[in-house]
């Protein structure tokens, strides 16, 4: 056990984040507290952040004597994590403080304060993808949730604010203890051991007689994981938390959070405990068929756009879960983990430009309501945005030419690879499945007679999201190739989680 | 090692105590109730941490045990503003009349 300096190079972005947060925090408290300071400040530190996760990758390896790993998967995360915080941050133009003739509500939220608790849930994110031990991956939850919660909740003046927040804690510490409790009986049925990889030889060198609370354990520690994806029958809390919070808030919660999330599930399972994956392996199979089937069904019935996203993005962590359980069950490891991550980023870009246009929508409405009827006839007043509308949905619908197509494509590909076939097979139908809702939209917007006009108003910041969303989909829709030798570096210099995997990693194709 | 009382008896009585939480946890209706069945299963966890540290002579259970209670604590901060917050808006803490959206 001794300290190594060069493992602070594995977590430079973490330190830039966090230092980061408390120069805008104090920013605003001592120099000055406009919004656009504030903002431009982080974005530029974002993408400096983002820079750094780039440049200070140097080996597939683990550092703090295994506390961490500084490998191509958290290297390719972070920088997505620093990249869906980039978003939300300037979508959140104007969210917080409406303009005058609004009523001048929220006047009370300082922006310095959101973007600081923003970028320390992004802290936490980082920490949980490069997570290679129960204590790190228990720290990097937390601490993501604990800043979410308290954004769930910031804009305190708005009843339902305030609620979603209360549910997300709630159901949260809630979850935590279950993962907590399970982390404890893995300690204790491995032998004291709370690195990933050595609970896996631990498992190994345990035989055939294994104790029982050591089940207990994996199926505690995946109850938890389960509750931050929002997998079912672990989602109920996801609807009215995404409904209440603050639009910015959601689409951020509904791609880091399930990003950061699944990267840890892949590293537990694969890492630590692939031996019992007879028994994890159908488990995760059922949840991750019920997931999107149940998402899908019920995004049909909804009339708010932000519970309908909500219940898509549950149907979405189904999508992944299958990647997922391909990454960690079987060989195909490397290839599977690669289209997760392309379809992370898939989903990140169509998730915040749909969000983004969710909220200019509302905000022409005087009640500020998010119904879908809101979108009729939007087209003839508003070609673009509304372009940029079908494209998301489109997108989130898995038709090509889009990013979300080949998302679906790599990961459902990967699973078939892995002998997941009736799963895909059920994945592949809910697709289709969600094209009526998505598209419905679409028709909304293009074919239905408009029901009041409605002057959409944008800031640059905003449409500056939208483009940057869109073309992202169109360039990894038209041309995936780049994203996807990214990704597949990435996932080929991710660190060996078990001897057992380490193997299996041959007979990948690539 | 030379333990006076069994281990098994220990993690028993943490499984009691975080049957309990749970318990209290999907049957109380107050928020602040709630929570605190909440902190019992934290500290059901902490007993079986602390169970398995001294009987595996291994001090990294006891490590994560002062993590435990640090995450705990943060979260009881804010926790606590999140539930003071509801009850400017509604007079209560009462988790059924918190139903703006349905559960």
């Amino acid at each position: 056990m001794t300290f190594n300096p060069s493992d602070i190079l594995t977590i430079v972005p973490e330190i830039a984040v966090v230092a980061l947060a408390m120069l805008v925090i104090l920013t605003e408290l001592l120099i000055t507290r406009r919004e656009t300071v504030l903002q431009l400040m982080t974005v530029a530190g974002l993408l400096v952040v983002m820079a750094l996760a780039v440049l200070t990758f140097d080996k597939a390896g683990g550092a703090f004597n295994g506390m961490t790993a500084g490998d191509g998967l958290s290297t390719f995360m972070k920088a997505l994590l620093a990249g869906i915080a980039l978003l939300a941050v300037l979508m959140s133009r104007d969210y917080l403080t409406p303009p005058t003739d609004a009523g001048g509500e929220g006047r009370g939220v300082r922006h310095g304060e959101y973007y600081g608790m923003l970028l320390i849930a992004t802290c936490g994110m980082m920490i949980l993808v490069s997570a290679t031990d129960l204590v790190t991956v228990f720290l990097g939850i937390e601490t993501t949730s604990i800043a979410l919660y308290v954004l769930a909740g910031i804009r305190s003046e708005r009843a339902r604010s305030g609620e979603a927040a209360l549910k997300y804690f709630l159901l949260g510490a809630f979850a935590t203890g279950f993962l907590l409790y399970g982390m404890a009986l893995l300690y204790g049925a491995t032998g004291g051991k709370t690195n990933l990889t050595e609970i896996g030889r631990a498992i190994t060198d345990l035989g055939p007689d294994r104790p029982v609370y050591l089940y207990m354990g994996a199926g505690l520690v995946m109850i938890g994981l389960m509750f931050k994806v929002a997998a079912v029958p672990f989602h109920f809390w996801a609807p009215d938390v995404y409904q209440g919070s603050p639009t910015p808030v959601t689409a951020f919660m509904s791609a880091g959070p399930k990003a950061a999330a699944l990267t840890a599930l892949i590293r537990v399972f694969a890492g630590a405990l692939p031996d019992l994956s007879a028994a994890w392996g159908p488990a995760l199979w059922v949840v991750a068929a019920l997931t999107m089937t149940l998402g899908n069904i019920v995004a049909i019935s909804q009339k708010d756009i932000k519970r309908m996203l909500a219940y898509s993005s549950i149907a979405h962590a189904g999508y992944l879960l299958v990647g997922a359980l391909a990454a960690a069950n079987t060989g195909t490891y490397n290839s599977a983990t690669a289209g997760i991550m392309f379809y992370l980023t898939a989903y990140y870009l169509m998730n915040i430009g749909a969000f983004t246009i969710a909220i200019l929508v509302s905000r022409a409405r005087e009640n500020g309501d998010y119904q879908i009827d809101d979108y009729k006839g939007m087209a003839a007043l508003h070609p673009w945005t509304s372009a940029a509308m079908a494209l998301f949905m489109i997108s989130l619908a898995g038709i090509p030419p889009t990013a979300g197509f080949f998302g679906k494509l790599y990961v459902f590909s990967a699973a078939v690879k892995a002998g997941y076939i009736s799963l895909v097979v059920i994945a592949v139908l809910n697709s289709a499945l969600s094209v009526f809702y998505y598209l419905r939209i679409v028709v909304y917007m293009y074919m239905q007679p408009e029901v009041k006009p409605a002057r959409v108003r944008m800031a640059p910041a905003m449409a500056l999201v939208i483009v940057i969303c869109a073309l992202g989909i169109l360039k990894f829709g038209l041309l995936p190739g780049d994203l996807m030798r990214w990704a597949d570096r990435s996932a080929s210099m991710t660190v060996k989680p078990s001897p057992r995997a380490a193997v299996a990693l041959n007979d990948h194709d690539q | 090692m030379n333990m006076a009382v069994d281990l098994g008896w220990y993690l028993a009585l943490a499984a009691l105590l975080f049957c309990i939480g749970v318990a209290g946890v999907l049957t109380r209706r107050n928020a602040l109730i709630i929570f605190m069945s909440i902190e019992l299963m934290l500290n059901a966890v902490n007993l079986t941490f602390i169970a398995f540290s001294r009987s595996l002579t291994n001090v990294d259970g006891q490590v994560f045990v002062f993590l435990v209670m640090a995450v705990a604590a943060a979260e009881v901060a804010v926790g606590l503003a999140i539930i003071v917050t509801i009850f400017r808006h509604k007079e209560t803490v009462d988790i059924d009349k918190v139903n703006l959206m349905k559960w």
